[in-house]
């Protein structure tokens, strides 16, 4: 049987009475939460925020299925969006998180365990020493102090086209090496 | 995706100079929102961001560990002091010497070689004298542009191994095939003695 899309999902859970479909829903929620954990890791910054988010907009997008407020199913994705921005925007205003709804959801969608580490740390200590020095340098510039290829630009003396340059090349770089057999 | 920027299975695909550009917030708004929207329809491309952002995660706890040698500008020496990393600080102006060590509770060992550094130039840190290894070149090692010197630091575990000896490195700018030594610097290392 051909895999169910997430619009088939969608529909399937506002064709039948309200929380009838509960399989279309953990499906659908299973798929959706990896994609909405991704927007709160780089909107929120943080793992906790990114988990209360999935949690959030999960329960108001099945909710809006359940009681036929998307109305097309096959901009499933769109929902989400704009779904995922207000709850950024509260959380960002510091509004209280939907306690009561979560209730109501009850363990469908109980949290997801936190995703398995995909870099191994040894692994990754190992392929950072085999890049060149000024790749480790913007890597760790990058990702440890968080500064933008303008700012590394300026700290180095080169310009941000060039940083940006080294850091596609080095992460390229560790990309490969981490996906090699040790 | 291993070793290149294709993701099979989507239709357009995210190649990884973008989705680092995403992750780090370098789109323009209209091009960050496209993206935001691709993403919760695609899971070839969330997986593929989810590799940026597992490594922006993992690296910060690598480099807090002290666990890789690097070069250093003097911000971010600041900023890992200020995250509770121990630094040892040993300073040596090109044509002197340093008597050098690391204690058992250095995370890192930081090497500032003051010298003659000129802004665009590219320097090659070579070691020689290091036990059991043969001459060690590093090459194209970043400077700070605003300073007159060049930090580098090792993990404080490869140190504390070392027995006494001396390592003398040297700095060169290299430009197309000459270079141009710009100092030399000696370190007297010695185990840690309480």
């Amino acid at each position: 049987m051909p895999e169910r899309d997430e619009a088939d999902l969608a529909r399937c859970i506002a064709d039948v009475p309200a929380g009838a479909a509960k399989e279309a829903e953990a499906e659908l929620a299973s798929r959706l939460a990896p994609r909405i954990r991704l927007y709160g890791l780089r909107h929120l910054r943080q793992e906790a925020a990114a988990q209360d988010l999935v949690q959030e907009v999960l329960v108001i997008t099945l909710e809006a299925l359940r009681s036929g407020r998307v109305r097309e199913p096959e901009r499933l994705a769109s929902f989400v969006l704009g779904t995922c921005r207000m709850v950024v925007a509260a959380h960002r205003r510091g509004e209280r998180r939907r306690e009561q709804l979560l209730a109501a959801f009850g363990e469908a969608l109980a949290p997801p365990p936190p995703p398995a580490p995909m870099v191994d740390r040894e692994r990754l200590v190992d392929c950072l020493r085999r890049l060149s020095e000024r790749e480790r340098t913007v890597i760790v510039e990058t990702f440890y102090a968080e500064r933008g290829a303008d700012e590394i630009a300026r700290e180095l003396g080169t310009s941000a086209g060039n940083v940006r340059v080294v850091r596609h090349r080095g992460l390229a770089r560790l990309q490969a090496c981490l996906a090699a057999t040790p | 995706m291993p070793g290149g920027d294709a993701v099979t299975g989507c239709p357009a695909p995210l190649p990884l100079s973008r989705a680092i550009e995403y992750w780090l917030g370098e789109l323009p708004a209209a091009a960050e929102a496209e993206l935001d929207l691709h993403l919760l329809a695609c899971a070839d491309c969330t997986r593929h961001l989810t590799w940026v952002a597992e490594v922006a995660r993992a690296l910060p706890e690598v480099v807090r560990g002290g666990r890789v040698p690097l070069a250093l500008t003097t911000a971010l020496v600041a900023k890992l002091e200020q995250d509770g990393v121990r630094i040892r600080h040993h300073r040596v102006a090109a044509g002197g010497a340093v008597r050098c060590t690391a204690a058992p509770g250095d995370d890192l060992v930081a090497l500032w070689l003051a010298g003659p550094f000129r802004t665009g130039e590219r320097v090659d840190l070579e070691y020689l004298g290091l036990p059991g290894v043969p001459a060690v070149r590093r090459e194209d090692v970043p400077v700070d542009p605003g300073r007159s010197e060049l930090v580098f630091v090792e993990p404080g575990d490869v140190i504390r191994a070392f027995p006494a000896h001396v390592t003398v490195v040297r700095a060169y700018a290299v430009a197309g095939a000459g270079e141009r030594l710009i100092g030399t610097y000696t370190l007297h290392h010695t185990p840690w003695s309480a």
